[in-house]
Parts: C-alpha cells; sequence; structure tokens
C-alpha cells in the first residue's frame, strides 16, 4: 500500500490542527526547498528523517540514525551467528561482499540472489548443509558467486592432486600408512591437521614401534622388500598386543600372589595363641566365639609360644604382695566398672578340671585350676581373660578384687600401638577346652563375655 | 519549513514505514520499506555466520534527477 501526497497531506493537516491547504502549502514549500538546495549540490537535512543529497547525479537519501533504528526495531540489536569456525588463518573477509545497493521496490525482493549469496527464507533450506547447492543455484543466479566458487574447488583439487603426489612418496617410504583405514589423504595438509590428529597420533607410535632407519630409505627402492618391511611392522604390532596381554596377566598374577601372601600372613599370626591384640568387651565376645569353635585345641608347646609381648608381672607366686601397695593408691574407675566388681562374687567351679587350689603345691595335679593360688611352675598355660584394660591401675584393683573371691589371676601385659594392654585372666588350664568348660562355671558376667588366651610366662629364672 | 511540520511528517513516514507502507511525496519521490532477510556469508577463513534480517527504509527520488 501507498499513501498517496493527498492522504499524507490530511494526516498532517490532522496532526499539525491545519487545514489540508495550508498543510499542502507548506509541504510543497519544504519540497522546493529540498529540491534547491540539492541542485547546489548541497546536503538537505530533514531533523529525524534523514538526509538528501546528490551522489551521481541521482537523488539520495540517508535516513537519520534514530528513524533507521525505529523502523528496525524488531532486529534491533542482533548480531552475527557463529555457525562454523575458521579452519584457516586471516581475518573475517567474506568471499563474496554483500551488495549494499538497494534496488528493491520495498517489498521483500523476489530473487534474494541478486544480494544475498544465500538465502534461508526458503522454508526447504533450514540448515547449513544446503550451502553446496548454493553451488548450483550460483549459476543462475550470481556469476560472481560462481566463479569464485569454481576457484576455490580449483585450489582444492590443486591441493587434493599435491597430497596425492606427496602422499605417493610417503607410501613409498611408508607402506604400512597406506593401508591404514583411517589414513586420511590429506592427514599431511597443514590446514586440516585438527581433522586428522587422531590418525597422526597413531602413526606416530607406529614410528615408535619400528625404527625409522628403513622409513629413510630410497624411495625408489623395489617394493618386494618394503611388502616384507610392511609385515614386519604389522607382527611388531601383534607382538607388542601379545606383549602388552602377557605383562597385564603377570600383573594380575603378581598381585593375586601377593594377595594370598598377605592373607596367609595374616591368617597364620591370627591364629598365633600369643598374638598381642587389644581386646575390649565387643573384642572378647569375638574371641570367645572363636575359641568355641575351636574348642580342641591342644595345648601348643612352650617353645612354639613365645609372648613377646606380654608377660607376667603382678601376682607372680602365691601370696605375694606386691600388688598390696597398689591397693591403697585406689585409681578412678568408672561406675560400671565398679558394679562388675560388685557382681562379681566368687562362685565355685563345679567343672574345674584340675584340683582344687593350695598353695605352692609343687604336684601337677595343682599347676592347673580356675581357684587357688596361682601356680608359679605352671609357666605355659591357657587362661579365662575377663578383662582388658589400659589402666594398671584399674587392671591390678581388677585381680586383688578376683583374688580375694580366690579365683587363680593372672595379669599380662601386651603391647599395641604403643600402648600396653592388661589382661586379667582367671585360672590356669591345660588347654582351650578344659579353659571353656571351667568358664561355663563363671558368673554370668564372665560367662557371655571372656575369650581364652594361651600365656607363656618367663621362669624366674630368666 | 515550520519544525511542527518536520515532525509530523516523520511520524507519518515512520508509522507507515512500520507498517510496510510506501509514502509518496509529490515532487521528490517515495519513501518505501525494505527487508533485508537472514543470510549466511562464508569467510575466506572458513567461518561461515549467520547474519540477521533487518528492515530499513529506502528512498526512490521522483525523476532520478537533482
Amino acid at each position: 500500500m501507498t499513501l498517496t501526497n493527498d492522504e499524507l497531506v490530511k494526516r498532517l493537516a490532522g496532526k499539525l490542527q491545519k487545514s489540508e491547504h495550508a498543510v499542502s502549502e507548506e509541504l510543497n514549500a519544504l519540497v522546493q526547498e529540498l529540491n534547491d538546495a540539492v541542485s547546489k549540490g548541497e546536503e538537505y537535512i530533514i531533523d529525524g528523517i534523514g538526509t538528501f543529497r546528490v551522489t551521481n547525479g541521482e537523488l539520495v537519501f540517508e535516513p537519520d540514525a534514530i528513524l533507521a533504528i525505529e523502523i528496525n526495531h524488531k532486529y534491533a540489536g542482533m548480531e552475527d551467528i557463529e555457525i562454523l569456525g575458521a579452519d584457516k588463518e586471516g581475518k573475517d573477509e567474506e568471499i563474496e561482499p554483500k551488495e549494499k545497493e538497494d534496488k528493491s521496490d520495498g517489498n521483500v525482493p523476489k530473487d534474494e540472489d541478486e544480494w544475498s549469496p544465500i538465502h534461508f527464507d526458503d522454508p526447504n533450506i533450514s540448515n547449513l548443509t544446503d550451502l553446496k547447492d548454493e553451488t548450483t543455484k550460483g549459476k543462475n543466479g550470481n556469476g560472481k558467486h560462481e566463479s569464485e566458487i569454481k576457484e576455490q574447488l580449483d585450489e582444492v583439487k590443486r591441493k587434493v592432486r599435491q597430497l596425492e603426489s606427496d602422499e605417493g612418496n610417503q607410501n613409498e617410504e611408508e607402506p604400512f600408512l597406506e593401508d591404514s583405514e583411517d589414513w586420511d589423504d590429506s592427514a599431511n595438509d597443514d590446514e586440516n591437521k585438527i581433522v586428522y590428529e587422531g590418525n597422526q597420533e597413531e602413526d606416530h607410535v607406529i614410528d615408535e614401534a619400528v625404527p625409522k632407519e628403513p622409513v629413510v630409505e630410497d624411495p625408489k627402492e623395489e617394493k618386494p622388500p618394503k611388502k616384507k618391511k610392511k609385515r614386519v611392522k604389522r607382527r611388531s604390532r601383534g607382538e607388542r598386543t601379545v606383549s602388552g596381554s602377557v605383562a597385564i596377566i603377570v600383573g594380575i598374577l603378581g598381585v593375586f600372589f601377593v594377595v594370598g601372601l598377605v592373607w596367609i600372613l595374616v591368617t597364620y599370626n591370627g591364629n598365633q595363641p600369643n598374638a598381642n591384640v587389644l581386646l575390649g568387651e565387643n573384642a572378647t565376645q569375638k574371641q570367645t566365639s572363636k575359641s568355641n569353635a575351636q574348642p580342641q585345641r591342644q595345648q601348643p608347646s612352650s617353645g612354639n609360644n613365645q609372648n613377646n609381648g606380654g608377660g607376667l608381672f603382678a601376682n607372680p607366686q602365691p601370696g605375694s604382695s606386691n600388688s598390696n601397695s597398689d591397693n591403697t593408691n585406689t585409681a578412678k574407675r568408672s561406675n560400671s566398672q565398679s558394679m562388675r566388681m560388685k557382681t562379681s562374687s566368687p562362685q565355685t567351679s563345679n567343672q574345674t578340671p584340675t584340683t582344687p587350689p593350695t598353695g605352692t603345691s609343687s604336684n601337677n595335679t595343682n599347676l592347673f585350676g580356675l581357684k587357688g593360688d596361682l601356680s608359679p611352675k605352671n609357666t605355659d598355660f591357657y587362661t579365662i581373660v575377663v578383662y582388658s584394660l589400659t589402666d594398671h591401675k584399674r587392671a591390678e584393683e581388677v585381680r586383688n578384687n578376683l583374688s580375694s573371691k580366690n579365683y587363680r589371676v593372672s595379669l599380662t601385659r601386651s603391647r599395641l600401638n604403643n600402648q600396653y594392654i592388661y589382661r586379667v585372666g582367671l585360672g590356669q588350664f591345660k588347654n582351650t577346652a578344659s579353659a571353656e568348660q571351667a568358664a561355663k562355671g563363671l558368673p554370668s558376667k564372665f560367662r557371655d563375655n571372656h575369650f581364652i588366651k594361651h600365656v607363656h610366662l618367663k621362669s624366674t629364672n630368666e | 519549513m515550520s519544525k511542527k511540520l518536520e515532525n509530523a511528517l516523520l511520524e507519518v513516514i515512520r508509522d507507515q514505514i512500520n507498517q510496510k507502507n510506501k509514502v509518496r511525496i509529490d515532487g521528490l519521490g517515495t519513501f518505501h520499506p525494505h527487508h533485508e532477510p537472514r543470510y549466511h556469508v562464508q569467510y575466506k577463513n572458513g567461518k561461515v555466520v549467520l547474519r540477521p534480517p533487518k528492515d530499513s527504509i529506502t528512498f526512490t527520488p521522483e525523476n532520478n534527477k537533482a
């Protein structure tokens, strides 16, 4: 739709609240003034509208910047969107500069090829892959576009031919590369290095595996030896694969061997009767179940059961008063421990396998038992550990308390993590079975929470 | 020419161009809208960009003479 001069005058009259005649005269005066100015070669500026000037004998209009923005308000601020990054060095110089000259008649141009090398208002063209199709469109549209594309194609072809020739020479030197599935003709093109970087890395590995001396050989060398060299390279690659697999298998076996060895050592140490392990209340239960699972374990020989970390250092002899002085220094003890001592009433065990306790009897029948005095001659026995304490004074106190209840009480010390553990044991038994049997007659507190420990004492002469 | 006439003329031309209408002034020429659709531009360095569309105003003189 075109707004004619009469309609324009009507609208201006409505805005200016003037008659159409008056507005028409003012408008004609404006046009006359403008024509006079431009005819003199001067520019005529209408504020807010733009500038008129004569260029090459033609009246040219340059819109005001603000008006241009207002008209382009829908797309104002939009910038170019980069679809593909540059793959070559250089400035952003268009292959075909866009024609700035406006030849349209005000409508959307029918043939947009005249000013746009690639147009996308066509719904059939939706992505960049259609760029190639523009080469065919250029034949019918812009001849300059077509010529530039041809130049580009020629350049590409020239590069391809050059690369082919280079590749021919290289293949004579590196026949293996010819058989590579990933090998590309343009692998040596510096501009395409990024694209074929992976292949080049692979080639680099091949170069490392194969001595480069044959590669430097004369390219004119006959082909049979080169094929032989290719086979050698293939074997080397296979050998590398096999050797790598063997190395992996050997490594896995080694890991299994080490793990098994560690497991055996741990198991062996765990079965040691005199292992110095910190045993609290929970650990005591575990040890109890363990000892129950192996009730028939026989008493090992004294030579194989040397207790390095533990030793009888309290109440070594019956009637000894070493601990009496310690009793005067009553240490702080928790309420639970106090309750434990109160509830540990002395009960005579009916299951004591040995003779009743007597003083310092040299009879073998007095070597073992739950009650009575500790036999100093029995340096290798099993005992029922009912306390594992870190406080020496507290351990002494517990021992004295139990001794007062006519128990054979042994106090051993073990070192664990730079800390001494004091274990209070009841009775002297020949084997774990007799110890477990005796433990059944202990008060419920000890019966349910104890473990059997093998004790090997150093003789008094040592 | 009065300033009021300039402002009124600007408003009319701007509104008509935004409505995709042409504005003809006798003895001067015709103002008309121009729509430049989006298009791709390929640079020599391989870079391809998408230019946004653009609306603008153009002018065609009446007699092609000053």
